[in-house]
Protein backbone atom coordinates (compact mmCIF):
# COMPACT_ATOMS: atom_id res chain seq x y z
CA UNK A 1 0.00 0.00 0.00
CA UNK A 2 1.34 3.08 -0.53
CA UNK A 3 2.04 5.79 1.81
CA UNK A 4 0.06 9.16 1.35
CA UNK A 5 2.16 12.25 1.85
CA UNK A 6 1.06 14.32 4.65
CA UNK A 7 2.14 16.98 6.37
CA UNK A 8 4.36 16.72 9.27
CA UNK A 9 2.42 16.12 11.92
CA UNK A 10 4.45 19.14 14.38
CA UNK A 11 2.10 18.81 17.52
CA UNK A 12 4.25 16.41 19.29
CA UNK A 13 7.83 18.55 18.64
CA UNK A 14 8.16 21.73 21.10
CA UNK A 15 7.04 24.90 19.68
CA UNK A 16 9.87 27.04 18.28
CA UNK A 17 12.22 23.99 18.27
CA UNK A 18 14.73 25.69 16.15
CA UNK A 19 15.41 28.14 19.06
CA UNK A 20 15.84 25.19 21.35
CA UNK A 21 17.38 21.73 19.89
CA UNK A 22 17.83 23.72 15.68
CA UNK A 23 20.34 25.88 14.48
CA UNK A 24 19.27 29.23 16.86
CA UNK A 25 19.57 26.64 19.96
CA UNK A 26 22.21 24.15 21.07
CA UNK A 27 22.20 22.00 18.05
CA UNK A 28 21.25 18.51 19.68
CA UNK A 29 18.10 17.91 16.87
CA UNK A 30 18.47 14.48 15.95
CA UNK A 31 17.37 15.72 12.80
CA UNK A 32 20.09 18.40 11.82
CA UNK A 33 22.39 16.13 10.55
CA UNK A 34 19.72 15.50 7.75
CA UNK A 35 18.74 18.12 6.48
CA UNK A 36 21.80 20.33 7.52
CA UNK A 37 19.59 23.50 8.59
CA UNK A 38 16.57 23.95 10.43
CA UNK A 39 15.24 25.98 7.29
CA UNK A 40 15.42 22.64 5.05
CA UNK A 41 13.78 20.86 7.41
CA UNK A 42 9.62 19.94 6.68
CA UNK A 43 8.92 20.79 10.23
CA UNK A 44 10.48 24.45 9.97
CA UNK A 45 8.28 24.54 6.79
CA UNK A 46 4.78 23.91 8.12
CA UNK A 47 5.61 26.49 11.36
CA UNK A 48 5.91 28.87 8.69
CA UNK A 49 2.88 27.82 6.57
CA UNK A 50 1.01 27.80 10.10
CA UNK A 51 2.03 31.48 10.62
CA UNK A 52 1.19 32.51 7.32
CA UNK A 53 -1.88 31.18 7.52
CA UNK A 54 -3.02 33.62 10.52
CA UNK A 55 -4.95 36.56 10.20
CA UNK A 56 -2.71 40.11 10.17
CA UNK A 57 -1.90 41.46 13.22
CA UNK A 58 -3.50 44.81 13.70
CA UNK A 59 -1.95 47.67 12.22
CA UNK A 60 0.01 45.45 9.95
CA UNK A 61 -1.95 46.32 6.90
CA UNK A 62 -2.31 50.37 7.65
CA UNK A 63 1.73 50.39 8.23
CA UNK A 64 2.45 48.52 5.05
CA UNK A 65 -0.18 51.18 2.76
CA UNK A 66 1.87 53.98 4.87
CA UNK A 67 5.61 52.24 4.04
CA UNK A 68 4.39 51.17 -0.02
CA UNK A 69 2.61 54.55 -0.57
CA UNK A 70 6.58 56.33 0.23
CA UNK A 71 8.59 57.62 -3.09
CA UNK A 72 11.79 55.28 -2.59
CA UNK A 73 14.73 57.31 -2.02
CA UNK A 74 16.51 57.33 -5.42
CA UNK A 75 19.90 58.54 -4.64
CA UNK A 76 20.93 56.53 -1.51
CA UNK A 77 22.98 58.15 1.13
CA UNK A 78 26.93 57.49 0.41
CA UNK A 79 28.16 56.48 4.35
CA UNK A 80 31.09 55.20 4.96
CA UNK A 81 32.16 52.82 8.12
CA UNK A 82 34.25 54.74 10.82
CA UNK A 83 35.66 53.46 14.18
CA UNK A 84 35.43 56.32 17.05
CA UNK A 85 38.50 56.56 19.82
CA UNK A 86 39.43 58.71 22.15
CA UNK A 87 43.36 59.80 22.18
CA UNK A 88 43.82 61.80 25.45
CA UNK A 89 40.88 64.50 25.12
CA UNK A 90 40.58 64.17 21.26
CA UNK A 91 37.87 61.79 19.94
CA UNK A 92 39.08 60.85 16.73
CA UNK A 93 38.09 58.37 14.02
CA UNK A 94 39.72 56.02 11.30
CA UNK A 95 38.02 54.53 8.02
CA UNK A 96 37.43 50.44 8.92
CA UNK A 97 39.26 49.18 5.47
CA UNK A 98 42.63 49.91 7.08
CA UNK A 99 41.28 48.42 10.65
CA UNK A 100 42.76 45.23 11.82
CA UNK A 101 41.91 44.59 14.75
CA UNK A 102 40.92 46.42 18.11
CA UNK A 103 42.82 44.38 21.34
CA UNK A 104 43.75 44.86 24.86
CA UNK A 105 47.22 47.08 25.97
CA UNK A 106 49.96 44.67 25.08
CA UNK A 107 53.78 45.45 26.48
CA UNK A 108 55.58 47.67 24.27
CA UNK A 109 59.54 46.63 23.73
CA UNK A 110 61.19 50.13 23.30
CA UNK A 111 63.79 49.59 20.48
CA UNK A 112 67.19 50.62 21.86
CA UNK A 113 68.33 54.26 20.75
CA UNK A 114 64.81 55.04 19.36
CA UNK A 115 62.10 57.65 20.80
CA UNK A 116 59.88 60.03 19.70
CA UNK A 117 56.90 58.54 17.29
CA UNK A 118 57.86 55.41 17.57
CA UNK A 119 56.95 53.85 20.91
CA UNK A 120 58.64 49.86 19.86
CA UNK A 121 57.58 46.62 19.37
CA UNK A 122 54.33 44.78 20.16
CA UNK A 123 54.13 41.02 19.87
CA UNK A 124 49.93 40.66 18.50
CA UNK A 125 49.19 36.80 17.84
CA UNK A 126 52.74 36.13 17.51
CA UNK A 127 53.80 38.70 15.04
CA UNK A 128 55.95 41.35 15.78
CA UNK A 129 54.43 44.65 14.83
CA UNK A 130 55.67 48.31 14.66
CA UNK A 131 54.13 50.39 17.59
CA UNK A 132 53.93 54.16 16.79
CA UNK A 133 52.29 57.01 19.25
CA UNK A 134 49.83 58.12 17.80
CA UNK A 135 49.72 61.01 19.88
CA UNK A 136 52.51 62.57 18.91
CA UNK A 137 51.58 61.44 15.02
CA UNK A 138 48.43 64.01 15.02
CA UNK A 139 49.79 66.06 17.60
CA UNK A 140 47.40 65.34 20.95
CA UNK A 141 48.76 66.82 24.10
CA UNK A 142 48.60 63.90 26.27
CA UNK A 143 47.79 64.83 29.75
CA UNK A 144 46.96 62.99 33.10
CA UNK A 145 47.11 59.24 34.10
CA UNK A 146 46.51 56.18 31.60
CA UNK A 147 42.71 55.59 31.59
CA UNK A 148 41.58 52.35 32.26
CA UNK A 149 39.61 51.94 28.95
CA UNK A 150 43.21 51.41 27.04
CA UNK A 151 43.41 49.60 23.63
CA UNK A 152 45.14 49.21 20.95
CA UNK A 153 44.69 49.49 17.46
CA UNK A 154 45.86 47.47 14.82
CA UNK A 155 45.82 49.20 11.99
CA UNK A 156 47.14 47.87 8.21
CA UNK A 157 47.40 49.57 4.48
CA UNK A 158 48.61 47.52 1.81
CA UNK A 159 52.07 45.31 3.14
CA UNK A 160 52.02 48.03 6.40
CA UNK A 161 51.05 46.98 9.31
CA UNK A 162 51.21 49.27 12.33
CA UNK A 163 49.70 49.45 16.38
CA UNK A 164 48.74 52.51 17.93
CA UNK A 165 48.12 52.75 21.85
CA UNK A 166 44.97 54.76 22.44
CA UNK A 167 42.97 55.75 25.57
CA UNK A 168 39.50 54.36 24.89
CA UNK A 169 37.65 52.93 21.53
CA UNK A 170 33.46 53.57 21.00
CA UNK A 171 32.54 51.57 18.26
CA UNK A 172 32.44 51.19 14.17
CA UNK A 173 29.43 53.59 13.60
CA UNK A 174 28.30 53.97 10.20
CA UNK A 175 28.31 57.99 9.07
CA UNK A 176 26.72 59.59 5.86
CA UNK A 177 30.14 60.78 3.79
CA UNK A 178 28.25 64.23 3.27
CA UNK A 179 28.48 64.92 7.10
CA UNK A 180 31.90 65.57 6.82
CA UNK A 181 32.63 68.68 7.71
CA UNK A 182 35.66 70.82 7.26
CA UNK A 183 37.83 70.77 10.43
CA UNK A 184 37.72 74.26 12.43
CA UNK A 185 40.67 76.35 11.99
CA UNK A 186 40.81 76.04 16.24
CA UNK A 187 42.26 72.53 15.69
CA UNK A 188 46.14 71.94 15.95
CA UNK A 189 47.80 72.50 12.75
CA UNK A 190 49.19 68.75 12.44
CA UNK A 191 46.02 67.56 13.61
CA UNK A 192 44.17 69.73 10.66
CA UNK A 193 46.68 67.99 8.28
CA UNK A 194 45.32 64.79 9.23
CA UNK A 195 41.99 65.01 9.18
CA UNK A 196 39.42 64.58 6.37
CA UNK A 197 37.25 66.56 8.23
CA UNK A 198 35.45 66.25 11.57
CA UNK A 199 31.59 65.07 11.83
CA UNK A 200 29.13 65.00 15.09
CA UNK A 201 28.21 61.69 16.77
CA UNK A 202 26.82 61.09 20.20
CA UNK A 203 27.23 65.04 21.12
CA UNK A 204 30.57 65.02 20.36
CA UNK A 205 32.82 66.62 17.61
CA UNK A 206 34.95 63.65 16.01
CA UNK A 207 38.11 64.18 13.71
CA UNK A 208 38.21 61.68 10.80
CA UNK A 209 41.62 61.07 10.34
CA UNK A 210 43.22 60.18 6.78
CA UNK A 211 45.01 57.20 7.20
CA UNK A 212 46.79 57.46 3.85
CA UNK A 213 48.45 60.89 5.13
CA UNK A 214 49.49 58.96 8.87
CA UNK A 215 50.68 56.00 6.89
CA UNK A 216 52.91 58.35 4.84
CA UNK A 217 54.13 60.76 8.01
CA UNK A 218 55.40 57.18 9.89
CA UNK A 219 56.81 55.71 6.53
CA UNK A 220 58.61 59.21 6.07
CA UNK A 221 59.92 60.17 9.68
CA UNK A 222 60.88 56.55 11.07
CA UNK A 223 62.65 55.16 8.44
CA UNK B 1 10.79 28.17 -15.48
CA UNK B 2 11.14 29.34 -11.94
CA UNK B 3 7.53 30.02 -11.05
CA UNK B 4 5.97 31.96 -7.80
CA UNK B 5 3.00 29.65 -7.02
CA UNK B 6 -0.15 30.99 -5.25
CA UNK B 7 -3.90 29.29 -4.61
CA UNK B 8 -6.64 30.87 -6.07
CA UNK B 9 -9.68 28.78 -4.62
CA UNK B 10 -8.65 25.27 -4.76
CA UNK B 11 -6.80 25.92 -8.12
CA UNK B 12 -2.69 26.39 -7.87
CA UNK B 13 -1.13 28.95 -9.86
CA UNK B 14 2.68 29.28 -11.13
CA UNK B 15 3.38 32.72 -12.58
CA UNK B 16 7.00 33.00 -13.99
CA UNK B 17 9.50 34.85 -12.00
CA UNK B 18 10.60 37.24 -14.34
CA UNK B 19 7.14 38.61 -14.59
CA UNK B 20 7.12 39.73 -10.92
CA UNK B 21 8.48 42.89 -9.58
CA UNK B 22 7.84 42.53 -6.05
CA UNK B 23 5.55 40.86 -3.74
CA UNK B 24 4.10 42.62 -1.16
CA UNK B 25 1.78 42.42 1.54
CA UNK B 26 -2.33 42.90 0.96
CA UNK B 27 -2.56 46.79 1.94
CA UNK B 28 -5.66 49.25 2.03
CA UNK B 29 -6.93 49.37 -1.30
CA UNK B 30 -8.92 52.77 -1.87
CA UNK B 31 -12.19 51.62 -4.05
CA UNK B 32 -13.14 53.15 -7.71
CA UNK B 33 -16.37 54.30 -8.55
CA UNK B 34 -18.35 51.88 -10.73
CA UNK B 35 -15.65 48.94 -10.44
CA UNK B 36 -16.67 45.62 -11.01
CA UNK B 37 -16.27 43.25 -8.16
CA UNK B 38 -12.90 41.91 -9.21
CA UNK B 39 -11.42 45.63 -9.22
CA UNK B 40 -11.21 46.18 -5.27
CA UNK B 41 -9.17 49.27 -5.72
CA UNK B 42 -6.26 50.99 -5.83
CA UNK B 43 -3.39 51.87 -3.45
CA UNK B 44 -0.34 54.22 -3.78
CA UNK B 45 2.84 52.18 -4.56
CA UNK B 46 6.25 54.50 -4.43
CA UNK B 47 3.92 57.51 -5.42
CA UNK B 48 2.01 55.76 -8.10
CA UNK B 49 -1.15 54.62 -8.46
CA UNK B 50 -1.68 51.15 -8.78
CA UNK B 51 -4.80 48.97 -9.61
CA UNK B 52 -5.31 45.74 -7.99
CA UNK B 53 -7.26 42.80 -9.46
CA UNK B 54 -8.97 40.21 -7.11
CA UNK B 55 -8.06 37.07 -8.73
CA UNK B 56 -10.96 35.03 -6.53
CA UNK B 57 -13.69 37.39 -7.45
CA UNK B 58 -12.27 37.37 -10.94
CA UNK B 59 -12.50 33.56 -11.46
CA UNK B 60 -15.94 33.29 -9.33
CA UNK B 61 -14.12 31.79 -6.33
CA UNK B 62 -15.68 34.34 -3.38
CA UNK B 63 -13.47 36.65 -1.22
CA UNK B 64 -10.02 36.02 -1.12
CA UNK B 65 -9.40 35.29 2.58
CA UNK B 66 -7.86 37.38 5.29
CA UNK B 67 -4.63 35.66 6.13
CA UNK B 68 -1.02 36.68 5.87
CA UNK B 69 -0.34 34.65 2.91
CA UNK B 70 -2.87 36.23 0.96
CA UNK B 71 -0.38 38.91 -0.65
CA UNK B 72 -0.29 41.32 -3.33
CA UNK B 73 2.13 40.50 -6.59
CA UNK B 74 2.83 42.86 -8.71
CA UNK B 75 3.15 42.40 -12.37
CA UNK B 76 3.85 44.81 -15.51
CA UNK B 77 1.75 44.17 -18.23
CA UNK B 78 2.06 45.49 -21.93
CA UNK B 79 -1.25 47.52 -22.99
CA UNK B 80 -2.00 49.32 -26.28
CA UNK B 81 -1.58 52.80 -24.61
CA UNK B 82 1.16 51.54 -21.64
CA UNK B 83 4.41 49.62 -22.69
CA UNK B 84 4.96 48.87 -18.83
CA UNK B 85 1.65 49.21 -16.32
CA UNK B 86 2.02 47.88 -13.14
CA UNK B 87 -0.64 45.68 -11.99
CA UNK B 88 -1.24 44.40 -9.11
CA UNK B 89 -2.75 40.88 -8.42
CA UNK B 90 -4.25 39.73 -5.19
CA UNK B 91 -4.32 35.70 -4.67
CA UNK B 92 -4.15 33.24 -1.54
CA UNK B 93 -0.82 31.68 -0.32
CA UNK B 94 1.63 33.39 -2.04
CA UNK B 95 4.62 31.87 -0.34
CA UNK B 96 6.64 30.00 -2.42
CA UNK B 97 8.67 28.80 -5.52
CA UNK B 98 8.83 26.25 -7.61
CA UNK B 99 10.85 24.97 -10.84
CA UNK B 100 7.78 23.96 -13.64
CA UNK B 101 9.33 22.35 -16.93
CA UNK B 102 7.29 22.43 -19.53
CA UNK B 103 7.96 20.02 -21.87
CA UNK B 104 8.26 21.91 -25.35
CA UNK B 105 6.56 19.19 -27.93
CA UNK B 106 3.44 19.25 -25.76
CA UNK B 107 1.35 21.44 -25.91
CA UNK B 108 -0.70 22.85 -22.80
CA UNK B 109 -4.12 22.18 -23.09
CA UNK B 110 -5.20 26.07 -23.64
CA UNK B 111 -9.43 26.16 -22.20
CA UNK B 112 -9.98 28.36 -24.78
CA UNK B 113 -8.30 30.44 -27.17
CA UNK B 114 -7.26 34.14 -26.08
CA UNK B 115 -10.37 36.13 -26.80
CA UNK B 116 -11.05 40.33 -26.73
CA UNK B 117 -13.79 39.40 -24.11
CA UNK B 118 -12.93 37.00 -22.29
CA UNK B 119 -11.10 36.01 -18.54
CA UNK B 120 -8.28 33.71 -19.04
CA UNK B 121 -6.47 31.98 -16.47
CA UNK B 122 -4.05 30.71 -18.82
CA UNK B 123 -2.69 26.73 -19.58
CA UNK B 124 -2.98 24.03 -17.30
CA UNK B 125 0.58 21.94 -17.08
CA UNK B 126 1.21 18.91 -14.77
CA UNK B 127 3.39 19.88 -12.08
CA UNK B 128 6.32 17.53 -10.56
CA UNK B 129 3.92 16.70 -7.65
CA UNK B 130 1.43 14.64 -9.84
CA UNK B 131 -0.98 17.26 -9.83
CA UNK B 132 -2.15 20.32 -11.83
CA UNK B 133 -0.63 23.94 -12.28
CA UNK B 134 -2.44 26.69 -14.12
CA UNK B 135 0.34 29.13 -15.71
CA UNK B 136 -1.00 32.60 -15.47
CA UNK B 137 -0.34 34.75 -18.61
CA UNK B 138 -0.78 38.04 -17.60
CA UNK B 139 -1.53 39.27 -21.11
CA UNK B 140 -4.15 37.52 -21.83
CA UNK B 141 -5.86 37.23 -18.12
CA UNK B 142 -8.07 40.31 -18.58
CA UNK B 143 -10.40 41.35 -21.45
CA UNK B 144 -8.42 44.09 -23.48
CA UNK B 145 -11.34 46.46 -22.77
CA UNK B 146 -11.61 46.01 -19.07
CA UNK B 147 -7.91 46.24 -18.46
CA UNK B 148 -8.08 49.80 -20.60
CA UNK B 149 -10.83 50.69 -17.94
CA UNK B 150 -8.60 49.88 -15.35
CA UNK B 151 -5.70 51.92 -16.78
CA UNK B 152 -8.01 54.91 -17.30
CA UNK B 153 -8.96 54.83 -13.50
CA UNK B 154 -5.24 54.12 -12.37
CA UNK B 155 -3.42 56.86 -14.42
CA UNK B 156 -0.32 57.09 -15.91
CA UNK B 157 2.28 55.27 -15.78
CA UNK B 158 4.98 54.84 -18.79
Amino acid sequence: MTQLPVLPDISNVPPSCWNQIGVWGDRTCPELRRFGHCQNCPIFSAAGRKFLNAPSPPGYVEEWTARLAETADESPIEQTGVLIFRLAEEWLALDVQSLVEVTNPKPIRRIPHRSGMLAGLVNIRGELCLCAHLTKVVGVDTKGPPSATRRMLVVRRDVERWVFPVDEVDQVHRIPIQSVGRPPATVGRSLHALSLGVFDRDNRTVGLLDDERIFEILRTKLR
Amino acid sequence: MLALTFQIGPESVGLDIRRVREVIPRVRLRTTIGAPHWYPGVFVYRGYVIPVVDLHQLTGHGECPLLLSSRIVLITVQTESHANLLLGLLAAQVADLREITIAEESSPHREHLHSASRVSMGALVPDSHGGIIRILDPEQLLPRDALAWITSTAGERS
